[in-house]
């Protein structure tokens, strides 16, 4: 199924990534304009505000007998399969520049479409293990993965899909060498060595350059945002504090006559 | 009990770190016997990468449209994009 995406960034904001003003005007076609909707309201959005459509499903695991863990999972899309229910992740791949990358995905996604996958695996393995990992999590039953390109190699503001493939999560993830026993593996880890720290806040940080990762602990009122959202009214703003010498100077020429025990 | 409370975003993060070549961070705290993983106000931990774990790196210059932060804005929106079209 083919669709046009058009996007236009405002490009006067500067490239602060997370408050982003975004125009999004989109031409769709659609099989049936058929939309599910889940038990409860998205939490997210406000009267009359309409949101991604997402579902959220807040699932719980043992990690042993003293420890359970709790994490929202995002499903996007559902489908009705003969009287089942297929609940899916989408997710897309973009190309950007075929002569930097090598490899054109219109000449290549129909014959060779493994050779485009695995470069992509090559390139974006963490992108992909991710998109994987939280199909996972969710336990979506299908996970596509489409094929977007820009229209012209100069414009990243327009976009054509390509292709969409779809996969069941456990196969894929063992096409990608992504081992859940792994993976449950470092969440256990990382949860057991926070059990054991104080009461607190902490920041969990990947060095840069090195495989490494380096816990910190910080003040507890860090990241929190605690300016106003206004700027004060001019009378209520604090005026800066004339300088001390001037006052002094001012003290002894104009005003005061000097005082029996010398004070100013 | 304890409880450990996070996103599949932030568990995907720490599942895949040995795969992660770019710098992130996650905010940890702990309260009582609870443990609560959290995205930091202005990290890019939801943004999409692209071409993370290539050989070739992509261009410098911030202002290119295929440089790292630029690529990483355009896969970010068109991957929420996609989501809302395609079923």
């Amino acid at each position: 199924m083919r669709g046009f995406i058009f996007h236009k960034l405002c490009i006067s904001t500067p490239l602060s990534l997370m408050s982003m003003t975004m125009v999004v005007g989109v031409q769709i076609l659609i099989k049936d304009g058929n939309k599910f909707n889940f038990q409860e309201p998205n939490p997210f959005a406000s009267e009359g505000e309409e949101v991604a459509s997402v579902a959220y499903r807040y699932r719980r695991w043992k990690l042993d007998d003293n420890i359970s863990l709790v994490a929202r999972c995002e499903v996007h899309s559902l489908m009705e399969v003969k009287g089942q229910q297929t609940l899916m992740t989408l997710n897309a791949l973009n190309e950007f520049d075929s002569k930097l990358t090598g490899v054109d995905w219109r000449q290549k996604l129909e014959t060779q479409k493994g050779a485009v996958l695995a470069t992509e695996l090559k390139n974006n393995n963490n992108k992909v293990a991710k998109w994987t990992a939280q199909a996972l999590l969710a336990s979506a039953d299908v996970m596509k993965i489409g094929y977007v390109s820009r229209m012209h190699p100069r414009d990243p503001f327009n976009h054509v899909i390509l292709g969409v493939q779809g996969y069941k999560p456990k196969e894929f993830a063992g096409q990608i060498n992504l081992n859940l026993n792994n993976m449950w593996g470092i969440v256990k880890s990382v949860v057991d060595i926070c059990m054991k720290l104080d009461e607190g806040k902490y920041v969990l940080v990947k060095d840069p350059i090195k495989p490494q990762v380096r816990l910190y602990e910080v003040p507890a009122d860090s990241f929190e945002n605690d300016y106003l959202e206004e700027p004060i009214p001019e009378e209520e703003q604090m005026q800066p504090v004339p300088a001390e010498e001037e006052t002094a100077t001012q003290a002894t020429t104009d005003d005061k006559e000097p005082d029996g025990d010398g004070d100013v | 009990m304890a409880t450990v409370f996070a996103t599949d975003s932030i568990l995907a993060t720490l599942m895949c770190a040995p795969r992660s070549v770019y710098s992130w961070d996650i905010v940890v705290q702990r309260v009582g016997n609870k443990l609560f993983f959290d995205k930091r106000d202005g990290s890019q931990l939801d943004m999409l990468t692209v071409n993370e774990t290539a050989q070739e790196s992509l261009p410098e210059a911030k202002e290119d449209i295929n440089s790292a932060p630029a690529l990483s804005m355009e896969a970010t929106v068109t991957n929420q994009n996609f989501s809302q079209q395609v079923s």
